[in-house]
Parts: structure tokens; sequence; C-alpha cells
């Protein structure tokens, strides 16, 4: 009798810390990482995320007012910007050439390269911070995939980003950072694309007909020197603007 | 015959000479030069020969052809054009001439883009968002990722749009949008094709079935039905979550929480407390909530009405003038239950004073509009109201665009107004003038486009003397105008003053002759162009001079009037002070008027062939009914002399008097009467003919015909009656003589009495390009206008007006330097002499008076027949003009160019004696002494004074602030005292030597140009020139010539298949013989083509991204939507140049013929990117470089095949799931339901066809879809299959 009880007694004893392990292995796995970086510290995530932040607002700014490049010959001047043309004809006349035809992988390109040497010095910035905070840090590699454009927002991804920090016993791996930044660049560049194939079709683009049915876009078309026109696509809401240029169909003056 | 020698001021006449001679030159110099550039002028010119007649239309079609059809068309004519892959600029792909310095080095290819192949246009597919564009280069979009396809207006299914359903959202987009839109946001892609407008995209989210979705844990959501059998849901369609059905599944979200606006859609929702959307806001909350039922939109509250900041209804309407937002953004006004509200996005009060609604756009014009009126500097603006904003963008900086409105009344009675800009087709109008000789067919074209409008410019015949004007041929003048007069850079003239040219007249003739009604009495009567010394003449050229451009006497946008851009020859009066202020009415807009569109397809069959309706065009049919008349009686009269003296003759071959042979005869009771008759008539017509032999004029003829008949009658009478004694006898023999003696005797007194002579007086009319006022006082009204001030618009105000910060959203006009009072300072340019020629000083005036120009020649004088350029500069902007004497400024003739501050102008001298000769051939002329003459030459050689042989031309400068040098700068030079010993040169010939001319050509018609004034001829053997058998009429005249020389032409005789002749020409016609230089002259060949020119094939190609077809006339294709792309293909062979040829192609009842764009071969291809169906019956039209043509006419039918493929017959195949469908088609079936994408569905057709087939499997149920080659497609199953139904 004796045996059995004890036996019943060491069943559940092991039934006990079997189900300890598990609990502590459950609790220790959700909070170590609180625990490794201290409990209000950001995570090497928000840190790039954060770093990257003014950078990238700067990126797209500038390369949203200068008609998707960071720089570029072919363009021209209005106010401090160089205002890229999307699609141009150096003869009157003549319908436009589409310059960029895939304008967001463009655009993904240009934020990316404009970005490359931030991202790098932002994560040797977070390398350095762990360090200082006393963690070991072990990195592998590091490729920086580039920018996808999403509708509303722009999500830059750093694959293989092998990170490994170490702390006392404890340590931690990243593989991947997933960055996402609140942008309506995608949104404006298909309204961007759409008009661009409109005057590379028609000599013209119907404004106002596309915001009635679009009210959240703003289409402002600034006719310039040159026979060049100015397009300023906005959206309503966030006020972010794409500046570009079009030279299509351009009748001189007189008989030129 | 005695000469008197009569004194001339020679000085006088040498500079008016050379004035002429330099006036019509100057008007050719910028013309020709552009002229040069052009690489099609051959091609023109044969277009254009034979067709001038008239010398009006001679000047103004020569001005035009230089100018204005030549530089446009060589736009399209892209033959001579490669393709550039990367400009200097850095802009990709652009179709450039070889010599173009804007192409990068290294990166002309010398081929059409199109057939480069990384520069082939086509349709760029960025196929992960599926977004297609179009005219995109082949490698810019493969680098880049992208999937490029030929067919560059990207009309084939991938990138045609439907509607998108995301949610409760739609989109309009392409299927692979729509895939990557829902991948997005983790949902199944639900594309409907089937919606083809976006707007129908946007009311297809009112037909979504919506309801309460309730998912296995018992949480409640507002989706589709599509979207909660994706997540496994229950689906309530059109309950709310808060119905009170849904709470006995345990659904606990409270009614109508709180209300907010959402993103996409126009109003005002409630939400219950679990944030589902519920229905529309409505303060009668029972109503809203509607029993937990979705409310639709038009049956919630005030649903035709935007319930604009309405407290009690949320039911917002864009297009009625609102959107939800939050009180904050408007005025703070709110429903009752929240803080939102109908914000109001209409426009009140707006530019021209009136409401608009959201969504309405019109048009603002500065000024008068239309009938060529539209003032300097005034734009078309279309204003728009868009989300409570006015905006306003001009049609285009220079009026090549007008803004055209209209307004529609919608059911409820409200109006709405739409907008646009459309291209103003002045051009046209000008080409029309070119084009047509006809007065009709002139006028048919002209009112074919709304953009044009016939005006007479002047009737030669107005206000001349009835009896003369019969026998003149001088037709009104009708130009073919722009309704809307376009704007010109004339603040940059190059351009400007080569188009306002179009509108000179600068060497009209206005010609009295003496008429002398009864023999020598009489007086000067108008022959022709008596209105060109009247003010209206030059009112009606002003008015055709401003109609082409900113060109002449007009208006600027805010009313201020200028008239430095023309100038007035001769006779021809100035414009008057009160007609210059009259402009200012054009000034205000007129309310009524609107831009109209061109309407080019309307044709008014009725016009055709009908008389002009004008009066003034009864009055040309009236004028020509009476030279009909007066022709007719002519030729009456004269077959009734021609009788007459054959009878007469015939008698007094007989015997002598005609008394004698009547006598013998039965007639002799009559024989008297008969004699006399002849007599008279024979004094009559002797009367005509000597009248006519002096040069007396018609009415002076006409009395000597009557006094050559009375004589006769007279002295036959008495002769008879007195020889014989006999009462009824008529000497017919003295009748004659005697009628002959009295009428030379009077025609030598009445030709000495001036009777027939001629008056002429110089009047014309030069437009040149638009002078704004001087000074800036008004360059500020630029910036303080809502619309955007342009250089165009600010330079519009006023000479010294600037427009600085162009680069700028806020460029401003300023006046660039007001406190410049000080003239201009003149400085000889040395660089802008022709080489070889040089001033003696270069020093600056003032104070200097002038300088001198020498050449390097042994005489240091400018040679004959040679241009050359001349130019100043000034230190400050301004305008230069020049004259042989020292003027006023505002007589002067402009330098090329505006307000510049270099200055140039051309020079070219006939050489002392040459004008010796002109002028001394003026003089005797105004004698009255003809190259018949016997003393002619002799006369010539008498007047033959010396001449001064320095030449001064003086120049004065105007300050952009209106401040002119008092004292000119003098330009002198001499002239070349020596004979022209050098033979003449024959600059050009067309068509060119060795030309191919037509199969059919028996003559020819050759022009050519020569250097001098001469005279030539031509033999088909080389002989010396005076035994060569036939003459070129050439232009004699010293003032007759231009820049390309002084014409010639001929029509040879082309009869064989090789043709060869011989030219040689003379120089100064009117010197002694011994003195003319004679040149060694040209073989010139003509070779006939060897075939006549064929049009081989004419065939319509349909084109996607997959396919195409071909048909040829007659057939019919089927397509598969519109518009579609296609291609018309025509090949040609034969004609003078084995088919190559240049083709175009006319629609019927379209108007005139389009050039294919790819031509000049013996291949002609025209891409359509926007065909319709239909029938399309087209005339081909081709012409070679020989002149030969062909003409075909084709009819092709396309009918589109718009229905989805449907199932005919379904059955049990051997085991097998077999479908007949109704046409060629490819099937798909997926077993769960028709809601499947067939790209990953399981096909049942190997190829297009209209049997599929599929296992047969008893126990499932088979979802169906089928689609035909053009991509249309049921939007569910085509058919539903479950096998168990068969045995």
């Amino acid at each position: 009798m004796m045996k059995k009880r004890g036996q019943l007694t060491i069943f559940i004893l092991i039934a006990i810390m079997i189900i300890a392990i598990i609990i502590l292995f459950f609790l220790l796995r959700n909070k170590s990482p609180i625990t490794l970086t201290g409990g209000n510290e950001e995570s090497p995530e928000s840190f790039l995320q954060n770093c990257i932040k003014d950078k990238f607002s700067k990126g797209v700014d500038l390369i949203s007012s200068q008609g998707g490049y960071v720089s570029n010959t072919l363009n021209i001047g209005y106010d401090d910007k160089k205002v890229s043309y999307l699609c141009y004809s150096t003869l009157n006349y003549q319908k436009c050439i589409n310059q960029e035809p895939v304008l967001i992988t463009h655009l993904e390109t240009e934020i990316k390269n404009y970005l490359s040497v931030e991202i790098s010095s932002c994560w040797d910035k977070l390398t350095l911070g762990m360090q200082e905070k006393g963690y070991t840090v072990n990195v592998k590699k590091y490729n920086y995939t580039g920018v996808k454009l999403t509708p509303g927002k722009a999500i830059i991804e750093l694959k293989n980003a092998e990170i490994r920090l170490t702390k006392t016993e404890e340590s931690l791996k990243y593989n991947k950072f997933r960055l996402n930044f609140n942008t309506k660049l995608y949104d404006l560049a298909v309204v961007v694309q759409e008009i661009v194939s409109q005057e590379a079709k028609f000599c013209n683009f119907e404004n106002l007909g596309y915001m009635m049915i679009h009210p959240e876009t703003k289409i402002t078309e600034k006719t310039f020197r040159d026979e060049t026109t100015i397009y300023i696509v906005e959206d309503r809401k966030t006020k972010e603007q794409f500046f570009f240029a079009v030279r299509s169909c351009a009748i001189p003056g007189g008989i030129g | 015959m005695m000469i008197k020698k009569n004194k001339f001021n020679f000085t006088l006449l040498t500079i008016v000479l050379i004035q002429i001679f330099l006036l019509v030159n100057m008007s050719f110099a910028d013309s020709y030069f552009i002229h040069q550039t052009d690489p099609l002028k051959d091609n023109k010119e044969r277009i254009n020969e034979g067709k001038n007649k008239d010398l009006t239309r001679i000047i103004f079609n020569l001005i035009v052809w230089f100018l204005s059809i030549e530089q446009i068309r060589s736009v399209y004519a892209l033959s001579n054009f490669g393709c550039c892959l990367e400009t200097t600029e850095g802009a990709i792909c652009q179709p450039l001439l070889d010599e173009d310095t804007r192409c990068a080095d290294g990166k002309f290819q010398p081929a059409s883009c199109d057939d480069v192949s990384s520069c082939k246009l086509g349709c760029c597919i960025e196929s992960e968002e599926g977004l297609c564009t179009t005219n995109s280069p082949k490698q810019k979009c493969e680098d880049n990722g992208g999937t490029w396809s030929e067919d560059e207006s990207c009309n084939f299914p991938s990138c045609n749009k439907g509607c998108c359903v995301v949610g409760q959202q739609t989109n309009f987009l392409t299927e692979e949008s729509c895939q990557a839109l829902s991948n997005f946001y983790g949902v199944e892609k639900d594309w409907r094709q089937n919606v083809k407008t976006e707007f129908d995209c946007v009311l297809f989210s009112n037909f979504l079935d919506i309801g309460a979705c309730v998912s296995s844990d018992m949480a409640c959501r507002i989706k589709t039905r599509n979207d909660c059998s994706l997540e496994s849901g229950d689906f309530y369609k059109d309950y709310l979550c808060s119905a009170p059905e849904l709470a006995e599944f345990g659904i606990n979200c409270t009614k109508q929480d709180s209300i907010s606006c959402i993103e996409g859609k126009n109003e005002i929702y409630w939400f219950d407390s679990c944030g589902n959307k519920e229905n529309i806001y409505s303060s009668d909350k029972e109503f809203s909530w509607n029993n937990g039922r979705v409310l639709k939109k038009e049956n919630s509250c005030n649903p035709d009405s935007g319930n604009i900041n309405s407290e009690d209804c949320g039911n917002c309407e864009y297009f009625l003038g609102s959107i939800c937002s939050q009180s904050s953004k408007a005025g703070n006004k709110k429903v009752r239950d929240g803080n939102y509200v109908c914000k109001d996005v209409n426009c009140y009060d707006t530019y021209d004073r009136t409401d608009k609604k959201n969504g309405d756009s019109w048009c603002v014009y500065d000024a008068s509009i239309g009938n060529g009126t539209d003032p300097v500097g005034s734009n078309h603006w279309i204003h728009q109201c868009i989300d409570g904003e006015e905006i306003s963008n001009s049609c285009d900086i220079m009026r090549n665009k007008i803004c055209v409105e209209n307004t529609t009344t919608l059911d409820n009675g409200e109006k709405i107004s739409f907008a646009g800009c459309v291209t103003n087709e002045w051009f046209d109008c000008l080409k029309i003038n070119n084009e047509f000789d006809d007065y009709v067919d002139m006028k048919r074209e002209c009112d074919k486009n709304n953009h044009c409008y016939m005006k007479m410019i002047w009737d030669p015949k107005e206000g001349t003397d009835s009896d003369l004007s019969g026998g003149i041929d001088a037709p009104p003048v009708w130009q073919c105008l722009p309704e809307y007069s376009p704007g010109l850079p004339f603040y940059d003239s190059d351009i400007s003053s080569a188009q306002c040219s179009i509108a000179t007249q600068s060497n009209l003739k206005a010609i009295k002759v003496k008429k002398c009604s009864w023999i020598i009495f009489g007086s000067y009567k108008w022959a022709i162009n008596p209105v060109t010394r009247e003010q209206k003449f030059t009112q009606s050229m002003n008015k055709w001079c401003t109609s082409i451009g900113d060109c002449g006497a007009y208006v600027n946008y805010i009313g201020v009037p200028t008239d430095g851009g023309y100038k007035v020859i001769g006779e021809t009066p100035k414009l008057t002070r009160a007609y210059l202020e009259d402009l200012k009415q054009f000034k205000t807009p007129d309310p009524s008027q609107s831009g109209k569109q061109s309407g080019k397809s309307d044709y008014y069959l009725n016009l055709e062939g009908l008389p002009p309706e004008t009066d003034a065009g009864w009055g040309t049919i009236a004028g020509t009914a009476a030279g009909a008349l007066y022709l007719a009686s002519s030729l009456g009269g004269l077959s009734v002399t021609t009788i007459g003296s054959y009878f007469a003759i015939t008698s007094t071959t007989a015997d002598g008097t005609i008394t004698y042979l009547f006598s013998h005869t039965s007639f002799g009771a009559i024989a008297p009467y008969a004699s006399a008759a002849v007599a008279v008539a024979f004094g009559y017509f002797i009367g005509i003919m000597i009248g006519n032999l002096f040069g007396l004029g018609p009415e002076a003829s006409q009395s000597l015909a009557i006094v050559g008949a009375a004589t006769a009658l007279g002295v036959g009478i008495y002769s008879g009656y007195f020889a014989t004694g006999a009462p009824n006898v008529f000497a017919f023999g003295p009748a004659l003589v005697w009628a002959i003696i009295v009428v030379f005797v009077l025609a030598v007194i009445s030709w000495l009495m001036g009777c027939g002579k001629k008056r002429i007086y110089d009047t014309g009319f030069e437009c040149w390009p638009w002078e704004p006022p001087s000074g800036g006082n008004f360059c500020n009204m630029c910036n303080n206008d809502v619309h955007e001030c342009s250089e165009y618009r600010c330079k519009s105000l006023g000479d010294a007006c600037g427009f600085i910060d162009q680069d700028t959203s806020h460029p401003k006009c300023v006046w660039l330097n007001p406190s410049d009072i000080v003239p201009p300072m003149m400085t000889p340019w040395q660089e802008s002499l022709t080489d070889g020629y040089s001033y003696t000083n270069t020093l600056v005036s003032p104070p200097s008076l002038g300088t001198e120009i020498i050449s390097n020649t042994p005489t240091h004088c400018l040679e004959a027949f040679k241009t050359i350029t001349f130019g100043i500069q000034t230190d400050k902007l301004a305008r230069c003009r020049y004259s042989f004497e020292d003027k006023d400024y505002t007589e002067m003739n402009p330098f090329t160019g505006a307000s510049n501050t270099n200055h140039t102008s051309f020079l070219m001298s006939p050489g002392v004696k040459t004008l010796q000769e002109e002028i001394s051939r003026l003089i005797a002329e105004y004698e009255g002494i003809t190259p018949e003459d016997e003393d002619y030459s002799a006369y010539l050689e008498l007047l033959n004074t010396p001449i001064d042989d320095k030449l001064r031309v003086y120049v004065k400068c105007k300050s952009v602030n209106g401040y002119i040098n008092t004292l000119p700068l003098a330009i002198q030079m001499c002239i070349d005292p020596e004979p022209d010993k050098t033979p003449p040169a024959i600059l050009s010939i067309t068509p060119k030597d060795n030309s191919i001319i037509k199969f059919d050509a028996i003559e020819t018609a050759v022009m050519m140009y020569v250097n001098e004034p001469s005279e030539c001829k031509y033999s088909s053997e080389d002989k010396p020139y005076d035994l060569m058998e036939s003459d070129f009429a050439c232009d004699t005249e010293l003032t007759a010539g231009s820049l390309i020389g002084w014409k010639c032409s001929a029509t040879l005789s082309t009869p064989s298949e090789d043709n060869t002749f011989y030219i040689k020409c003379r120089d100064r016609p009117f010197a002694p013989i011994e003195e003319r230089n004679t040149n060694n002259g040209i073989s010139y060949h003509l070779k006939k083509s060897v075939s006549i020119l064929n049009i081989d094939s004419i065939t319509f190609t349909y084109f996607d991204e997959k396919s195409s077809k071909t048909i040829n006339s007659g057939e019919t294709l089927e397509v598969g939507s519109e518009p579609f792309s296609s291609e018309l293909k025509a090949t040609t062979s034969g004609g003078g140049y084995d088919g190559k040829s240049q083709c175009s192609f006319s629609f019927k009842d379209s108007g005139g013929f389009v050039d294919f764009m790819e031509t000049f071969s013996t291949k002609h291809t025209q891409k359509f990117s926007f065909m319709k169906s239909g029938t399309k019956e087209l005339t081909i039209k081709c012409i070679d470089d020989a002149g030969n043509t062909a003409q075909q006419d084709v009819i092709f039918q396309i009918n589109i095949d718009s229905l989805p493929p449907s199932v005919s017959r379904v059955y049990n195949d051997m085991g097998s799931l077999k479908i007949i469908t109704t046409e060629d088609a490819e099937c798909y079936y997926s077993l769960d339901n028709c809601y499947f994408n067939i790209e990953n569905a399981t096909s049942m057709t190997s190829l297009f066809s209209a049997s599929h087939t599929a296992e047969w499997v008893p126990g499932k149920t088979y979802y169906v879809k089928c689609r035909d080659a053009w991509g249309n497609m049921v939007d569910g199953c085509s058919i539903v299959v479950s096998p168990n139904m068969f045995v």
C-alpha cells in the first residue's frame, strides 16, 4: 500500500514538475526578449525603424517632389525642385514617350538606393548600442533586399540579417527585419502612372473627371514654359504630393 | 521721233528703286532661310507646281509655301528622322534628325525608333501590380522587370479594366491589379470584367450583397457575401449586427452607438457598439436603423439632395456638392448626434460672379474671342469647382487650345456646366488658302471647320469704272482665316515675322487708265485696285494680319492698342486713330461668346457650287456677268464685221464696185443698201482695230469705230451721188479709204492726248509682328490677376516688362528698368557682316554719325546681285529700324527680331548699271516708249544719266521704354559702278536635272531661278542662244526678284522616254545687246517613269497581345471589344521609283487626306489605337516623286463579338464529360463554386475550340466557366454540371 502511495506521489510530483517545466518554458519563452533588452528598451526592429524614419521621410519627400528621382538630368526647374519628366517628346506635335514605364519598381529602387547608407549606419548604431548595453553582439550577415511599396505604406525588409544578442546566459537571434512606414507613395504612383499613360495616349489627362471619382486625390496642372505641363498629385488626407513633368503633343507659338 | 529729255531726280529714283527692291526681298528673307532648312522642299515644289495663276495668289502662295505648310509637315513626315537612344538631357528613344545636336554622342541610330529594338514602343505591364502603361520603350520596360507587348495603346485583355471588389469597396483595375490588391488585403480576388467604366464600378458597390457575417466565435461583422463565405461565417443578407434577430445567436451589438465618416465613402454612417458600420445617418434614428436591416442610399434620408450642413441627414453626395467631414473642417456645423456634417463642396461667387456646383467646369475668357478678335496676351481659361475650391488653368499659353463649354440641364432642372480645352485648328485655315485656288473649293473646305471663317480682303474691282472693270480679270481676294487667332512669341520674333508676313501684300498697284469716251476728250478712270488707296483696305488688311496671329495693329488683353505692327506702302493710307481707339472694345469679353469645337466632320454639302452669299460676293457675280456681256458683244461685233469684210472683198475682186456686182444679180435693187451696210461695218471694224492698235482703251476705240462707220457711210453716199449723179449709187472704195484715213488721224490725236494711258500707284500693306506698348506701366497687372502670369502674357503688357523667377511657382512680371530714359547707343556690329565685308569704323552712335561698309574687292563696293548681311548692336534692349532716307522712326523698316541688343538685316544691290537700265526703262514706260519702238534703245541710252553710286542706310532705335534716337546712325556703302560682266547663273531648276517625270507626261512644267534678271531660251540641241527656238517666260524686272532669284518658267514637250534640253540665259534684258552677257547654259534631262503607279494591296489588321487578323477589302472582321488596335497597310509598285511613293488615306465623310504614319516607301502603314467597329470606307491615294498618282477605294466591315460563349450541349461522351459551346472558347472548371480564377482552375480545352472535355466523376459538381478568344466570359458560371444527372 505504502509502495503504491509512494509511487502515486512520485507520479504526481513528476506530473507537477512536467507541468511546471512546461509553464516555465512558455513563461520564459514569451518574456525573454523583454528581459534581455531591459523592460523599457525598444526592440532592435523598433530601433531600426526609428533610426531610419527621418531619412525615409526625407527621401520620399525628395523623390516625390522630383518626379520619382533623387536626381535626373531630364528635368525642369520648379521652385527649388528639379522635376523629372516622366513622359517626354523632344519634338513638337508628337505624343510623349514614357520615360519610366515601370514606375513603382523604379520608385522602390530609388528609395532603396537612397536609404542604403542610412540603413547601414543604423545597423551599425544598433550593434554598437547593444554592445554599450552590455550585450555580446554577433552579426553574421546583412542583406538589404529593398523597399516594397504597397497601398498606404512602404515596407523595408532586411532578410538574412543574422544578429545574435547575448547577455549572461541569455541570447537572442534575429533573422529578418520588416520595417513599416506609412506613406501614400504607392497610391500616388498609381495615379501618376495613369496620368502618364493617358498623356502618352491622348496628349491630355482629364483631371476633373478623375478627381470626381477619386475625391481623395487632388490633381493640379501647371502649364509651364517650353510647352511642359507640371502635374502635382496630392493625397487630400495626408497632404503628400508627387510632382512630375510631361511634355506631350507640344504646340509651340506660331508655325514652329 | 522727237525725244525730249525729262528732268528726273535720279538720286531719289535710285533710292526708291533700291528701296522697292529691298522691300520686296526683305519680306522673303526670313521665310527663305527657314525654307532652306526644310528637307522636304523639293517634294512640295512638285506638289505646288502649276497652281498659281494670278499675282496676288502667287505672292501669297509663295509665302505660305515657304513658311507654313512646310514647317508643320516636316514635323510629321519622319522619313528623314533617325532614333536618338538618349538625348543630352537624358530623354530616351526620341525621333530626331541626324544633325540634331540634342542627341548625345554615339546615341544616334539612322533608323526609325520602331526599327530599333530597344526603342520599339509598346505597352509595358508591371506584372506584379498589373499596371499597364502606353507608349513605353521596350528595353526600359524590360530592364525594370516589366513585360513588354507590341500594342502601344495597351488594347488587350490583360490591360482591360474591370471592377475589383475588395470588401465593401470597389476599384476599377486590371485583373492583375485586382489580384495584387486582393492579396494585399488577404481576400479572394473578385474582379468583374463586365463592369466597363469606372463610374459604373463606383456604383457597383451599391449592388453588392451586404449583411451580417457571424463567425464561429459568435463575432458579428458587416461583410459582403463573398468575404463572409471565405471566412466560413454565416451570412445574413441585409441584416445589421444590431438586428434583434441576431441576439439569439449571442450577438450583442448595440445599435447606433456613434457616427463617423468612412474612407472612400461620401456619407455619414452610424456605427454599432461593436464598431460595425450601420446605415446612413439620420436624426430619425428608427428610420435610419430600419429595424436592423441594411438601408440603401437611395432609400435613406433626402437621397436627391447633397444635404449640405444638414443637422438631420448624413446622406452626403459628392456629385451633388457635399461630402462627409469632421465639423472642425466644415465651419463647426454638425449633425445632431455627433461632430460630423455633410460639408459643402460647391463654389460660391466664382471669378465670373456665379455659383458653381462641385464638379462644374466652365470657360473664362480674358477678352473678346472668335472672328479673329482674340487680343494679344489673352488666354482661354478653364475653371473648375472641385471640393469647394475654384481652380483655373490656361488651356494653352498661346491660344493653341481654346476653351469650349456646354451646359446640360438635369432632370431636376439643375444645370451643370462642363468645359474642355480643344486644339485650336488655326493652322488648318491657313493651309486651306494654300491648297485651294478656286473660291468655291476654298469656301467649302473652310466652312467644314468651325475654327475657320472666310473673309474677303479686298476686291480689285471695287470702285473701278463700270466700263473698265468688265474686262479685268481680277477676282476678289478671299482668305480662310482662323476664328480664334493664335498667340505668337512676338517678343522673339523670328517665327512671328515669318508668320505675319503671310498677310503682307507689298507689291500692289492701283491703276488708272485715261478713258476717252469721245475720241480725244476723256479723263482718268480707275481700272484696278482703287480700294487699296482707301482706309477700308488698310483696315481689312489689318484684320487679315491680326487674325493670323499676334500681328499688325491691335490691342493687348488689357485694351492698350499699338500700331507698330504694320506698314503701308505708297498710296495706302495708315490706320486712323479712331480705328485704333475702336480696337479697345475687344478687351471686354462678350458673355454670349463661347469657344466652338472644330466640327471638322460636319460638311455642309448645300454650299457646294453655290455662289457667295455676301453682298460682295454677289457683286463679283454681277461683275463677271457684265464682263461676259461685254465679251459677248465684242465677239458679236467681230463676227458681223468679218462677214461684211469677206463679202466686200469678194465683191471688189469681181468688179471694183459693189454696185456693179449687184446690178448684175437678181438682188440689184437692194445692192446699194447692202454695200452701204458693208462699208459701215468695215468703218466700224477699222475704228476698233486702230483704237486697239494705239492702246486707246475700249471707250476711245468704240468712238473711233462709230466715227469710222459714219465716215464710210457719209463718204460712200456723197461720192456715189456726186460721181454718178444717180441717187441710189454707193461709192464703196472711197468710203473705205476715207474711213481709214479719218480713223487713223483721230487715233493719232487720241494717242497724243493720252487716251488709254495708265497711271500706276504703288499700294500695299506689310504685316509685321505686333509691338507691345513701350515702357512697363502695366507689367504688374499680370501679377495681380487671378489667372497665372506667363511670359507671353507679361510681355504683351509692355516692351519693358520682364518675366522673372520663371522656374518657380510664383513667377513675376516686372518693369525691368523703369528709370531708364536714355535712347539706345548704336554700334556697327562687325561680326554680323558677311565675310569679305567690313565697317570702316565701329564707333558708338551718338556721338558717331555713321560708318561705311567696304568689300575686299578692288572697287570696295557692294557687288552686283550679292546678298550681304549687316547689323548693329545696341547697349540695351531696343527695337531698331532702317530706311534709305532720314525719316521718322515710325516710317522706317524693322530689322529682324524684336526687342534685342543684336539687330541684323540683309542687303542686295543690282549694281549701278542695272539700276540705270531699270530707271531708264521705267521712265520710257512712263513716256509710253515701248521696246517695239524703233528708237527704244537710243532712248534708253539717252536716259543713262550717271547716278549716285553711294547708298546710305539710316538706322534708329527705340528703347523698350520708348526713347528713340534723335540722330540716326548712317551706314554708307558704294554700289559697284562697273557694268555687270558676269553671265547669269541658273540657281535652281524644278524638276531637278535627271528627274523622272510622270509616265503619261506629254508636257512638263519647268520652273527655274536665275541669279539676276535675264531672258532664257531652250532647245533640244546645243546651239547658240540666238538660234534657240523656244523661250522661257522670265521675270525681267529688277523688282520682281527675291532672294532665291528671278523666276523663269516654261512648259517643255516631253514625248520621249529620255528628253534632253539645252537651256541658256542672257542677262540685262533692257541693255544694248553688245553689253549683255550670255551663259554657256546647261543640259537638262527628264526621263519618263517606266510604268504607272500601282496600289497592289490594301489590308486591315486587328491585333492584340496574343493574336492578329488581317482582312482585305470587302471582307468582314470580328473583334472582341472596342476600341481596339489595328493597322492599315498598303503596298505600291511601278511609277518612277519602283513603287516608292507617299500615300495618304481618307475615311469617307471625314474630310481631307492624312498621310500614312510610315510612307515614302513601297510599304505604307498607319496604326489606329482606338478603332471602333462598323463599316470603314476609305480612299487611299498615292503619289511618287515623278508625279504619278494612284487611288483606290476600299471597304472593311468590322463587327464586335461582345457575347460570352454559351454552352449548347452537355453529355456523357464515352465516359467523359463533354461540353459543346456556341463558339470557339476555352473552358475551365472548379469543384467548389463559381467564384474561381480560371488561371488556377482545371482546363477542359487544349486549344480554342467548341468542344471541351473533362473526366466523368459521378457525385461531383462541375462549375464550368468558358471564355472566348476576346476574353468574353460570364461573371458566374457558364454551366453547373452534376454527372449524377446523366445516365
